[in-house]
């Protein structure tokens, strides 16, 4: 009943949910180049001092 | 009304011939040729979409998907379970690339991401892509779900879409904590170390699920190509199967309308006689 009173999902919301992926693909990429992906020293077994903490 | 298939859009069906008039005179024979040409053009990607229809009867599928009716009042949190599927693809894109450089071996796991990020063209790029990705997604997962909740869009007939997506949502942080180890540094190790001995110490079944986390009693060589094949395979395979029926209980239900909108009482009436 909704839905014949709506419009159709094709441009519509597809228009939407792409603006959507943009932005989400922004700030993936913004976040990639701003903090980038840390990497440690190598993981050791034998460390008995190493304490890990959540970032 | 609502049961027919939307007819097809307007660039598909042949078009009208135009009326010779509308040809000027003198105008050389440059706009007749575009003309033929365009109609040519025209009729070649009818007979392509013909070629298709008659094989495998997509047309009217998409047709129905494609045009179908969004309820009014619609807004951008209606996005949000979208804008996670692209987030999905966008792992999906980045860990494929990942993979290729990435040697899932206890020796050379942490070098083959030391190259990744320092030596490959844009690797350190893609890594933080991947790493980051991960973040959006689960966010984007949860603000999903909330805008599910809220909205009362988990309600008859969505149960079992609500109850598939809190599957996705388990088996996305999944794929986070089999993911964190990959990188094989202190704290990717430390902190998976500290993740499986907290499932050892859930009653009854902890210490089994630890072992089978572990690949054995201790953490080792097997527990880095277990969570790698869980990470690359399983998991994700998982996920996209269970996207899949997702999506498709959204083609066949519909979206829900937001709920302060009225029901339409006129609709309503002619409906139900």
């Amino acid at each position: 009943m909704q839905k014949n009173a709506g419009k159709p999902f094709f441009p519509y919301a597809v228009a939407k949910d792409g603006a959507m992926a943009a932005i989400t693909l922004g700030v993936i990429i913004t976040m990639a180049v701003l903090f980038g992906a840390e990497l440690g020293p190598k993981a050791d077994p034998t460390t008995t001092t190493y304490s890990p903490r959540p970032e | 009304m609502s049961k027919l298939t939307p007819p097809l859009p307007k660039f598909l069906r042949p078009a009208p011939r135009k009326p010779e008039s509308d040809e000027a005179p003198g105008n050389g024979a440059a706009p007749g040729r575009a003309d033929k040409l365009r109609e040519e053009a025209g009729e070649k990607a009818g007979e392509v979409v013909g070629w298709l229809d008659e094989r495998s009867g997509i047309s009217p599928i998409l047709r129905a998907n494609l045009y179908r009716k969004v309820p009014k009042g619609t807004n951008w949190f209606y996005t949000l379970g979208s804008a996670t599927l692209f987030a999905f693809v966008s792992q999906a894109v980045t860990g494929v690339f990942l993979a290729m450089y990435y040697e899932p071996d206890t020796s050379r796991a942490y070098e083959s991401a030391a190259h990744i990020t320092n030596e490959v063209f844009l690797g350190e790029l893609v890594r933080g892509m991947h790493r980051w990705g991960s973040t959006v997604m689960i966010i984007l997962i949860f603000l999903h779900m909330a805008r599910t909740f809220v909205f009362g869009a988990y309600k008859y007939p969505r149960e079992i879409q609500w109850l598939i997506g809190v599957v996705l949502l388990v088996l996305t942080l999944a794929m986070g904590l089999t993911g964190y180890l990959l990188p094989f540094d202190q704290r990717s190790f430390w902190a998976t170390t500290v993740a499986v001995n907290l499932n050892a110490s859930a009653p009854i079944l902890g210490p089994y699920i630890a072992d089978f986390m572990r690949g054995g009693s201790e953490f080792g060589a097997a527990s880095l190509a277990r969570f790698y094949a869980l990470h690359m395979l399983l998991i994700p395979g998982l996920i996209a199967a269970l996207i899949g029926a997702h999506l498709y209980l959204v083609a066949k239900l519909g979206t829900t309308a937001p709920p302060w909108l009225k029901a339409d009482k006129k609709a309503l009436g002619k409906e139900s006689v």
